[in-house]
């Protein structure tokens, strides 16, 4: 008999075994699918503000939605991610089993043969019903007006994803069985492979967080990015979360081969008489006891660290988290509780490797902290301060200013040694017992582009005062700007295309004359001084209005993507650049199209200025700020002083920056909350009051004097 | 034939299977006995390809068992405590037999199934203990391979049932050279099936013979000597073991039945008589000379 005849023979005998597995599966999708389908479709109907078009849109929305590989609708992969572990057990569970065993492999068939067969039981069981599931889906989606012509491919993709990820959990399931001997072990194998190696990365993560103050979370390093990814749960959720690009699918393939090998080669080599062991083979049962054990224990030592951070602590949580787990995957593996200490030298050397981790750590044996390369050693470096965050949290396509982008665009080549005296300055800080006005520190995190391409990255939290020259030769570096402001690299043609100015206060938009000329001229003018714009002069003030710097293919992809999101303006909002009250160039060029830039906060528009004081002052007494604290707690009227003073209103405007620049957070100070009524009420149609803050070292000081004297008025009473 | 060479198989610290050699004749009944833990499964299991020999190699017609399925499919294996499929029936275990054997006799199947009060139908795991090792008999039987292996296979079978699986094997014997080799710790169970015995002890082979040579090589005498005669004095008898109840002693004596009668006649005893030596009383008989306390090792 030819093999390929056992194995057809062979299959059809398994897939009989695994009956139950085919029903369960088929019951889950059958509802899952067309039922789901067949209940929701029907329920959006053509009505007065919906045509039939919009409708069947809906429906075909809905379906494409169930039948595709769409995280909106992850009951299909749950259930296939259940199966698969399910599977895997179920089709090598015989194994485990002596009897089976003796059965199976007694019979005059080859182990390739068997574990092609039963691997095969496993994979096409699940396709088979998937299709046949789909299948009814698609006649369901039919019946209900939906055109198969445009969901058929939707359905093929789904199907290939949802069997590609299947397939890379099942053969981790599988591999798991084949290593283990019980049913238990192999629970707890699939366990440890589809978690260990994203524990042990998020383990090494807070050990870098929590002993080392320059560490920075967003840098790219082994274990954020090829450790943590050692796991098909987390190739799944990427695969959901960012959608499967081609890398995803070869990578995904590749795991499933190589995984698929190893199993085949397991298979071939497991001892029968491994069936009711833990472990299969003896060589795997230490390898995989000392990567537990060392992992538990760092994770011990960091517990107890977290709680009570002492070295004292450290050493007993690493010391408590290799004993237990030592002993625990001893009892495991023996099946005998007498067995807690056998092999006490693996465990006396994997607490000696564990605390010798947790010291190096402590003590930073490496010099993390006081790293500092040479000049001659970095190719480039980049560097971002953490204070001009104007583009942030408003992005949605590929332009933002988070701060792995802005280190990544941001090539500084030139301000190599600027780079290097800040760094100097914030480990020089960390020294200091310094207690941080979290107003004025800056976040400043560098990357360092080595010569042999290594990229090695810093943070610090530091005042930037006695390094503000060398931050400002950085400031003014077109390279950072540019990545900070990409909008500033535009070519000025795509820029004028698209150029509106935006009012600060009011949110309007206003366009700009059609002169190309001089709306060439705004541009021209406002990237030649925002590249001028210092770091130090930009603390110094608030932005007036702001300017819309975006490209082409920019406002493409926001113009076809508009109907897919509510807030249309949102989209766009990323894109406005601000326009400082030093910019009088641009200000001139604007005022020539038409534009007067920051018209909204002139002080002749303002009826009335309430301030409330949100923090006390730093040289109160001790009684008195005792006496702040009570009130505030006890909910007590503020400290509050309006003012309706043509004179004081136009200086109080002069520090004023309205809510939405706290954007420059650095140059706002939060004591001071301030509410603007209006004259014209109707110029706000949604609000008569604008909020906002005083920009800090501006303050007048007769807001100050006020203050003061309304606490002690206060204090009086 | 299935031939052992220098067989070892350790199971951690343990040494199951130490240093066997041994041959298998087709067309005979090899029983392999000994007591739990002896070795004889481990044995039967490396015979039958489940497990890998640490050391030397065991071959059946000269080829090697491990993952050949030409030569393992020369034979059946049933193991003392035999897997069947979960709510399966000997009908579908047939039909999953079928695709590894293609000899399987399905009309002798359904025969022997009937012959046995067996419903093809019926879910197995409603069958006795008894019933189960019947089933695996006939699949062995009707499998059509040359050799079927036995492990503990007859504990459980009733006096009549292993009358008859006895009887079947006789008759595969006769009609297509069936080899049966069976494992047991059960010597009474072998007596009237086995042509040839290994006794296993401790992962060893005490002694592996022809059931028929050892019967022909040992006699028990029962007699009653003259007046004053002692057993010590039938210098002529080669004499194994002496035993004596009253005037009556029961010599084990080795040699040939004529010649023993004939010096027994030279003798003149009051009384004597041959008496036919049971398999257990072989191996004592045989073990002794060999050191070991077959009562300890086997009764």
């Amino acid at each position: 008999m030819t093999s390929r005849h056992l194995y057809f023979k062979l299959l059809r005998e398994d897939m009989k075994r695994k009956l139950w597995a085919a029903a369960l599966l088929g019951l889950s999708l059958f509802f899952s699918l067309p039922i789901a389908m067949a209940m929701i479709l029907p329920s959006y109907q053509p009505n007065q503000d919906t045509t039939f078009e919009a409708v069947i849109a809906r429906r075909t929305n809905n379906v494409t939605t169930m039948l595709d590989f769409d995280g909106r609708y992850p009951i299909v992969m749950l259930i296939f991610f259940i199966t698969a572990i399910v599977m895997g057990i179920s089709t090598f569970a015989y194994l485990h089993n002596k009897k089976q065993v003796d059965f199976y492999h007694s019979l005059p068939v080859k182990r390739n043969l068997w574990f092609a067969v039963h691997i095969s039981t496993g994979i096409l069981i699940p396709a088979g019903i998937y299709l046949i599931a789909a299948s009814v889906s698609l006649v369901v989606a039919g019946v209900n007006g939906v055109r198969l012509s445009v969901i058929f491919p939707y359905a093929i993709h789904g199907f290939f994803f949802h069997i590609l990820y299947y397939i890379l959990i099942y053969i981790t399931v599988v591999l798991a069985v084949i290593m283990t001997g019980t049913k238990l072990a192999a629970i707890l194998g699939t366990a440890v492979f589809f978690i260990y190696f994203p524990a042990v990365s998020g383990l090494m993560v807070s050990f870098y967080a929590l002993f080392f103050d320059t560490y920075y979370y967003g840098a790219p390093t082994i274990w954020n990015k090829v450790v943590s990814k050692i796991s098909p749960i987390y190739e799944l959720i990427l695969a959901v979360s960012d959608g499967v690009a081609i890398g995803h699918v070869v990578g995904t393939a590749g795991a499933i081969l190589g995984l698929g090998l190893i199993s085949f080669l397991l298979y071939q080599k497991r001892p029968s008489e491994a069936a009711g062991k833990t472990m299969a083979f003896a060589w795997s049962k230490g390898i995989i006891k000392v990567f537990l054990v060392i992992a538990f224990g760092l994770t011990g030592g960091l517990f107890f660290y977290s709680i009570r951070d002492t070295l004292a602590w450290l050493v007993f949580g690493v010391i408590v988290g290799v004993v237990i787990s030592h002993c625990v995957i001893e009892v495991i593996y023996h099946s005998d509780f007498k067995k807690l200490f056998c092999h006490e030298k693996t465990m006396a050397a994997c607490m000696a490797v564990g605390l010798l981790i947790s010291l190096a750590f402590y003590f930073d044996f490496f010099r993390y902290d006081e790293y500092v390369p040479s000049d001659s050693q970095v190719a480039y470096s980049s560097i971002d301060f953490g204070n001009d965050h104007w583009v942030s949290y408003t992005y949605y396509f590929d332009i933002s200013d988070e701060r792995e982008d802005v280190l990544t665009r941001g090539r500084i080549t030139d301000q190599t040694e600027a780079v290097l005296g800040i760094a100097q300055e914030g480990i020089r800080q960390l020294d200091k017992d310094i207690s941080f006005d979290y107003d004025q520190w800056s976040n400043v995190v560098i990357c360092y582009t080595m010569k042999s391409g290594r990229k090695v990255y810093r943070q610090y939290y530091m005042y930037l005062d006695p390094v503000m020259d060398l931050a400002d030769q950085i400031y003014l570096d077109p390279n950072y700007k540019k990545a900070l402001y990409p909008g500033l690299d535009l070519e000025l043609s795509e820029v004028i295309n698209h150029m509106v100015y935006q009012d600060v206060m009011e949110k309007d938009v206003y366009l700009l004359s059609e002169d190309q000329e001089k709306k060439k001229a705004v541009a021209e003018s406002y990237r030649q001084e925002f590249l001028e714009l210092s770091m130090s002069a930009r603390e110094t003030e608030c932005p007036i209005g702001a300017l819309l710097m975006i490209s082409d293919e920019t406002d493409r992809k926001i113009q076809e993507n508009a109907g897919k999101i509510s807030n249309r303006s949102y989209l766009y909002s990323g894109y406005f650049y601000p326009i400082y009250p030093s910019f009088t160039k641009t200000i001139e060029a604007l005022a020539d199209c038409g534009i007067r830039a920051g018209e909204s906060l002139d002080p002749e528009n303002f009826r009335q200025i309430q301030i409330v004081l949100e923090w006390p002052f730093e040289d109160l007494e001790k009684e008195e700020y005792e006496q702040y604290e009570m009130e505030a707690d006890n909910d007590e009227e503020p400290y509050s002083i309006t003012y309706s003073n043509p004179e004081e209103i136009r200086k109080i405007m002069e520090a004023f920056s309205p809510r939405d620049c706290t954007k420059n957070s650095m140059v706002l100070s939060s004591r001071y909350r301030v509410y603007l009524t209006m004259k014209d009420m109707t110029v706000l149609a949604d609000s008569n009051f604008i909020t906002g803050f005083l920009i800090d070292g501006k303050v007048p000081d007769f807001v100050v004097e006020d203050f003061k004297e309304l606490m002690a008025q206060r204090k009086r009473q | 034939m299935i031939k052992a060479e220098n067989l070892t198989k350790r199971f951690e610290d343990i040494m199951a299977v130490d240093h066997i050699s041994a041959e298998i004749k087709e067309g005979c009944v090899f029983g392999l006995i000994g007591t739990n833990g002896s070795g004889k499964s481990t044995f039967l299991r490396m015979a039958s390809g489940i497990l890998k020999p640490d050391e030397g190699s065991i071959t059946i017609d000269g080829e090697t068992v491990w993952e050949n399925p030409e030569i393992k499919s020369k034979y059946f294996y049933i193991s003392d405590d035999q897997y069947f499929f979960s709510n399966g029936t000997p009908k579908e275990l047939m039909q999953f037999y079928q695709c590894m054997y293609p000899a399987f006799d399905e009309t002798r199947f359904y025969h022997l199934l009937e012959s046995f009060g067996l419903k093809k139908d019926r879910k197995i795991n409603t069958f006795s203990k008894g019933m189960k090792k019947q089933v695996s008999v006939i699949c062995g039987i009707c499998a059509g391979t040359e050799y079927i292996f036995c492990d503990e296979t007859f504990d459980g079978l009733d006096p009549v049932m292993r009358q008859t699986v006895k009887s079947l094997f006789a008759n595969d014997m006769a009609e297509r050279n069936l080899t049966p080799i069976i494992a047991s710790h059960n010597l009474r169970e072998l007596e009237d099936i086995c042509d040839h015995v290994g006794l296993l002890h401790r992962g060893g082979i005490l002694l592996s013979r022809e059931l028929d040579d050892m019967k022909l090589n040992l006699h028990k005498v029962q007699c009653v000597l003259r007046p004053g005669m002692k057993p010590e004095q039938l210098i002529a008898l080669d004499i194994a073991k002496t035993e004596q109840t009253g005037s009556i002693y029961t010599i084990t004596v080795r040699g040939n039945q004529d010649e023993i009668m004939a010096k027994m006649e030279s003798y003149e005893p009051i009384f004597y008589e041959l008496i036919p030596l049971s398999l257990e009383e072989i191996f004592i008989s045989e073990t002794e000379v060999a050191g070991y306390d077959i009562k300890a090792l086997i009764l």
